[in-house]
């Protein structure tokens, strides 16, 4: 991965005047302040169900308010149109001695 | 970089305990400060940029990619745009305040102190993301494929910022200009 390029003077150069070389890490102390607050950031945050539970709750109650609404101004009945009645069947017919006989077939026992 | 830090993140990265959050900052502290270091050219800011990159980790760690090394390039990325954001606030100061923007002059080139503060008022003059290309090429010795992961770049940008970056710190820091082009 690291090449040396000696011979180049510009990396040379930048090489020497590293910024990094004298001090290329965290003091112990300056380690745990930095990771002590990123620790206490994190802590800070509300859990996920917290932070989901007062829009719901918001949502919920204004849910709430709009039905309480709704059902003291009652919307009158839209009128349907009746249904038309099912004509009811009738078969008559005489017997061979004379007797007449009527039979009215209703539509809801036809089936 | 070393590359002990590709070693697979031990639990799910997306877990926000404090404890995933603890080995994040222990796995990846010392090679964010390194980068600030030679980003800012000075301790008190790098120490500032390594901070707010981990608050941010910490105040929205959903996302955090899982994985270490997509960690590693997604705090190497923050810590890149905060660079930047401060680059542009001063940038913004200094044409307000034009004598705060003139670099240090060297006072002695054979001091290491002052080759430091040479190298750092140099770097300070490329833009972040250029700067932290040939930071991460020239002084840690990263390939241009890997610097293109690390900061979501194609490889064709990053060999663009490099020989930009190359050319402007030539400019700045050898008086004859003798560098040449090194892939």
């Amino acid at each position: 991965m690291t090449r040396n390029h000696s011979h180049n003077p510009l990396r040379r150069l930048l090489r020497a005047g590293d910024p990094a070389a004298d001090a290329a890490e965290l003091a112990p102390g300056e380690r745990a302040a930095i990771k002590a607050r990123m620790l206490a950031a994190a802590a800070e945050r509300p859990p996920s169900a917290a932070r989901w539970l007062a829009p719901a709750a918001t949502v919920a109650a204004l849910l709430a308010l709009a039905l309480g609404l709704a059902s003291r101004h009652p919307v009158p009945p839209v009128p349907t149109a009746a249904e038309p009645p099912a004509a009811a069947r009738e078969i008559q017919f005489t017997t061979a001695n004379g007797t007449l006989v009527v039979w009215q077939l209703l539509p809801s026992q036809s089936s | 970089m070393s590359e002990s830090l590709a070693v697979a993140f031990p639990a799910d990265a997306r877990d926000t305990t404090p404890q995933r959050l603890a080995a994040l900052f222990d796995r990846h502290h010392g090679r964010l400060y390194a980068l600030a270091r030679r980003m800012s050219g000075n301790a008190e800011e790098a120490r500032d940029l390594v901070q707010e990159t981990f608050l941010r980790a910490a105040r929205r760690p959903r996302r955090l990619p899982p994985g270490d090394s997509a960690q590693e390039a997604w705090l190497v990325r923050v810590l890149v745009n905060l660079c930047r954001d401060r680059w542009r606030r001063r940038a913004v100061r200094d044409r307000l305040d034009p004598v705060l923007a003139a670099p240090p002059a060297p006072a002695d080139p054979e001091s290491a102190a002052v080759a430091r503060a040479t190298v750092s008022a140099a770097l300070e003059r490329l833009t972040p993301r250029r700067r932290a290309i040939v930071v991460l090429h020239e002084l840690e010795g990263l390939a241009v494929k890997r610097i293109a992961r690390l900061l979501g770049l194609t490889a064709a940008t990053v060999r663009w910022h490099l020989s930009v970056g190359r050319k402007e710190l030539a400019a700045l820091l050898l008086p004859d200009n003798t560098t040449e082009p090194t892939p």
